[in-house]
């Protein structure tokens, strides 16, 4: 097998193996099916470039490099869009969930999210989804620890707001 | 709701998703592809175009107009940042045989602006990206005469705008300014400002640091 035919399939396996969670932060982030597959898919085409670029180092940890380059592709994303806030698209059927349950949290997740801005989404996600401590959340994001901390403490105040007791 | 409610919603809702990953895995590693040609073609033709635009620039006259701060509202960049902050040193080093990473420990973080420090050959040289005017309609040359207060500016390859400059500290002993830091700024067309700097007096020429600011290797 050739170098490259074996970076390829590396990076096949790579790829299978985190697109599951990578989808689920997509979705979480873009709050619609396809919108999240589309990120999915610029991800991981970004990664593949960088992964079989000649002459660069191979990157460290791939799991934190297409998890941070998934988060700045989204932002980057909703920043040419000139969108502020984030309206919440449905949570699509699925088998494993009684369609009453994936109703609520639908509702829930709505209440939450509806109307943040992309990067306390992004924050939300990174601290929430892939449980990550504030300091690494600031590295990924490039902000400051002390930001992470008031958007997390914002958003979650939100969400309180909004949330039925 | 408190962060353990909100972990166990995110919990529920990620494992009510069933993605198709062999055909996102498929789709993202087509799309991978089709980025690599378009990037070997485009090198390709920005080599042709560099040889050309050498001629041009050594003529060139810095402008000498009056400057005036430049506001536009932001459009879509047509290129985006291919390195990520934590890489933007490693990067670096990988463009100065034989340099070494050194921790940034110069500047906070700050939001849309990345920065990589390398040690080469004695000197202290970084490279700086900041993307908070990504998407401005003011052109490169209207920013790139603005920051450098009406002359210096001189047109590089691909319509971006370079001003070479520096920095200054006090000598302690004699009172009398000193230059302690050379700088080269580009202005790029999406909006992007890339700096490359250097010690005052090392072996790192104007020349090398335009052409570190200028490398494609920092966009997509």
């Amino acid at each position: 097998m050739s170098r490259h035919d074996q970076r390829v399939e590396e990076f096949e396996e790579f790829a299978v193996a985190r697109t599951p969670q990578l989808h689920r932060s997509a979705y979480l982030l873009c709050g619609d099916r396809y919108g999240a597959e589309d990120l999915v898919q610029e991800t991981l085409a970004k990664v593949f470039v960088r992964w079989h670029q000649v002459g660069r180092p191979r990157i460290d940890n791939p799991a934190a490099y297409a998890q941070t380059t998934l988060v700045r592709t989204f932002l980057s994303q909703r920043r040419r869009r000139s969108n502020h806030e984030l309206p919440y698209a449905d949570l699509p059927d699925s088998a494993t969930v009684d369609p009453a349950e994936a109703s609520d949290l639908r509702l829930s997740l709505r209440e939450v999210l509806d109307g943040l801005a992309p990067l306390d989404r992004a924050v939300l996600v990174l601290r929430y989804s892939e449980d990550l401590s504030v300091g690494e959340v600031a590295l990924r994001l490039g902000i400051s620890p002390g930001a992470v901390k008031n958007r997390s403490m914002r958003a979650l105040e939100r969400a309180r707001e909004r949330t039925p007791r | 709701m408190n962060e353990q409610q909100l972990t166990a919603l995110v919990d529920r809702v990620g494992a009510a998703l069933e993605p198709d990953v062999r055909a996102l895995v498929a789709g993202g590693a087509a799309r991978g592809r089709a980025r690599r040609r378009r990037r070997t073609v485009g090198a390709s033709l920005a080599g042709v175009v560099t040889v050309g635009a050498a001629a041009v620039v050594a003529s060139l006259v810095p402008l000498g107009t009056g400057a005036e701060p430049v506001v536009a509202e932001p459009a879509p960049p047509t290129r985006q940042v291919a390195v990520f902050p934590p890489d933007t040193g490693e990067v670096l080093a990988s463009l100065l045989p034989g340099a070494r990473v050194v921790q940034d420990d110069g500047e906070s973080y700050q939001y849309q602006v990345q920065r990589g420090v390398v040690r080469w050959h004695g000197s202290s040289v970084t490279l700086t990206i900041d993307s908070r005017s990504a998407g401005t309609t003011a052109s490169a040359r209207d920013r790139c005469v603005a920051f450098a207060g009406g002359s210096g500016c001189v047109e590089v390859a691909g319509g971006a705008w370079a001003f070479a400059h520096g920095t200054v500290e006090m000598n302690v002993r004699t009172g009398g300014e000193e230059s302690n830091r050379d700088l080269v700024r580009v202005y790029d067309p999406d909006g992007y400002v890339i700096e490359a700097g250097a010690d005052h007096g090392s072996p790192v020429t104007q020349a090398q640091l335009r052409a570190l600011a200028l490398d494609d290797v920092w966009f997509d």
